[in-house]
């Protein structure tokens, strides 16, 4: 391929698509750890209603392809927008695992650290919030982490409702340019730099908190 | 309720069950201001959970708990547990803070002090126990005699009424024990109110003003140090006290 025809791809991918990947990603990852943590507090707590609501819930929509949520959320709910669509659809399916991670990590914590708190005048938040969490989120690093990487990856399903981000604008390009072998091959390295970044940056957190937590690297 | 007896905590009647078991037997307590009040028996018994029952972290099904004369209810139990210490047979510092943050951090986020000045109370209780060099280190990196004092610590920045302790050096090597307990022997003669549930007879001997043996979910008896130890309880105690020294 010349390398005009290069620039013009890669131009495209970098400068139009990408930016949108990031969009989506920042913002589902937001909405859905923020969610997650929430589900999986409660989840951790026994409440009995709530608890069988919301285990069926987080049983169904982890029982789903993702691709088939997004359809789903596209065709058979209110919302409009593909951009919308999207987030909702990742922060739906993404923060039904995070909740199942935070709820291992709760249960994994003990209950000895709720009565320290509570035995100080704490009331349930400030537990979970002074004590708990900053434990779990530590503790589940890794798993969190991974998580997050399935979230980046998943922006690309989103290009099958029409987002268009990286993966959509590289198949638009390759409608105009044809060699869709170099294409899809530029665009993995664009993912696989992305989330290889963020694996990195993870596992120096990952080890930051083991250090000041259990002294171990 | 009048508070003439200067009871720090009263206990009335007090029931736990866990399901069909009848955990803790209709127990009354009275501890007044300045006491030391070691509870001993066998393991399994329930003195721990009739400890927790006291501040309501256990809960209980029947019964009354007083505490500075007031009726303890869901709606004062977290104001009151601000003044009722509570130290723990495995330390349960949080791994997360270091041993400064440990201790200060129900004081500014709970009972809403001044950081600094709460910062500058832990200081000199760090100081009084000899650890005013650990204040930095994170609970991984302290002895378990070194967490548990710096436990104690904890409860003391809240300025308590009372502290509980939950056999307190069951969890520690032989040698870190007298180093938690010369803290605790401190606190009782500086007129601190306590209830220790320990298998430390050495120590409720020298400090105790009264002993409770406590056996299978009720209290057997309750006995000045001096009465415990001659013998003059009742046939169980006897047994439970020739079993302890005869080891």
């Amino acid at each position: 391929m010349e390398l005009s025809k290069q620039i013009i791809i890669w131009r495209l991918l970098l400068l139009d698509g990408l930016p949108q990947t990031f969009r989506l990603a920042l913002i589902s990852i937001g909405s859905a750890f923020s969610l997650g943590i929430l589900l999986g507090v409660v989840r951790s707590k026994k409440w009995p209603v709530v608890q069988q609501v919301l285990s069926v819930y987080l049983g169904i929509v982890r029982g789903i392809p993702f691709l088939l949520l997004l359809l789903l959320v596209y065709f058979n709910t209110p919302v409009k927008g593909v951009f919308k669509v999207s987030v909702v659809t990742l922060t739906i399916y993404n923060s039904a695992y995070i909740a199942e991670i935070i709820r291992g990590g709760i249960i994994g914590l003990g209950e000895n650290q709720f009565k320290a708190g509570k035995s100080l005048g704490m009331n349930s938040l400030e537990v979970i919030w002074y004590v708990v969490l900053p434990q779990v989120l530590n503790y589940t690093m890794p798993a969190l982490l991974g998580q997050m990487v399935i979230l980046v990856k998943g922006t690309a399903t989103c290009s099958a409702i029409g987002y268009t981000e990286i993966t959509r604008s590289g198949t638009i390009a390759m409608e105009a340019y044809g060699s869709p072998h170099i294409i899809y091959l530029e665009i993995m390295l664009v993912y696989f730099v992305m989330c290889h970044i963020l694996t990195t940056i993870g596992k120096h957190f990952e080890a930051k908190g083991k250090l000041k937590m259990l002294g171990k690297r | 309720m009048n508070n003439s007896d200067n009871s720090v905590i009263r206990i009335e009647n007090l029931s736990k069950y866990y399901g069909s078991f009848h955990a803790i037997k209709d127990v009354s307590l009275d501890v007044h201001k300045g006491e030391t009040h070691v509870i001993c028996g066998p393991s399994g018994s329930g003195k721990s959970t009739m400890l927790f029952c006291i501040n309501g972290i256990e809960k209980y099904q029947s019964g009354h708990v007083y505490f500075n004369g007031d009726l303890m209810t869901p709606k004062n139990i977290r104001h009151m547990r601000t003044k009722i210490g509570m130290v723990f047979q495995h330390f349960e510092l949080f791994p997360h803070l270091t041993a400064l943050q440990n201790v200060t951090i129900a004081p500014i986020k709970i009972q809403k002090r001044d950081r600094e000045e709460a910062e500058d109370n832990a200081r000199s209780l760090f100081k009084k126990v000899g650890l005013e060099n650990r204040m930095d280190h994170f609970p991984y990196q302290l002895s378990g005699g070194q967490k548990q004092r710096i436990a104690i610590l904890r409860a003391l920045a809240m300025d308590p009424d009372i502290v509980l302790f939950d056999e307190p050096t069951s969890a520690l090597d032989p040698e870190m024990v007298k180093d938690v307990l010369y803290v605790m022997k401190d606190l009782s003669t500086s007129g601190m109110t306590m209830i220790v549930v320990t298998h430390e007879l050495g120590f409720a001997k020298e400090v105790a003003s009264h002993i409770t043996f406590f056996e299978d979910g009720q209290i057997v008896e309750t006995k000045s140090p001096d009465e415990f130890f001659r013998g003059n309880g009742s046939e169980r105690t006897k047994i439970f006290l020739n079993n302890i020294i005869n080891v």
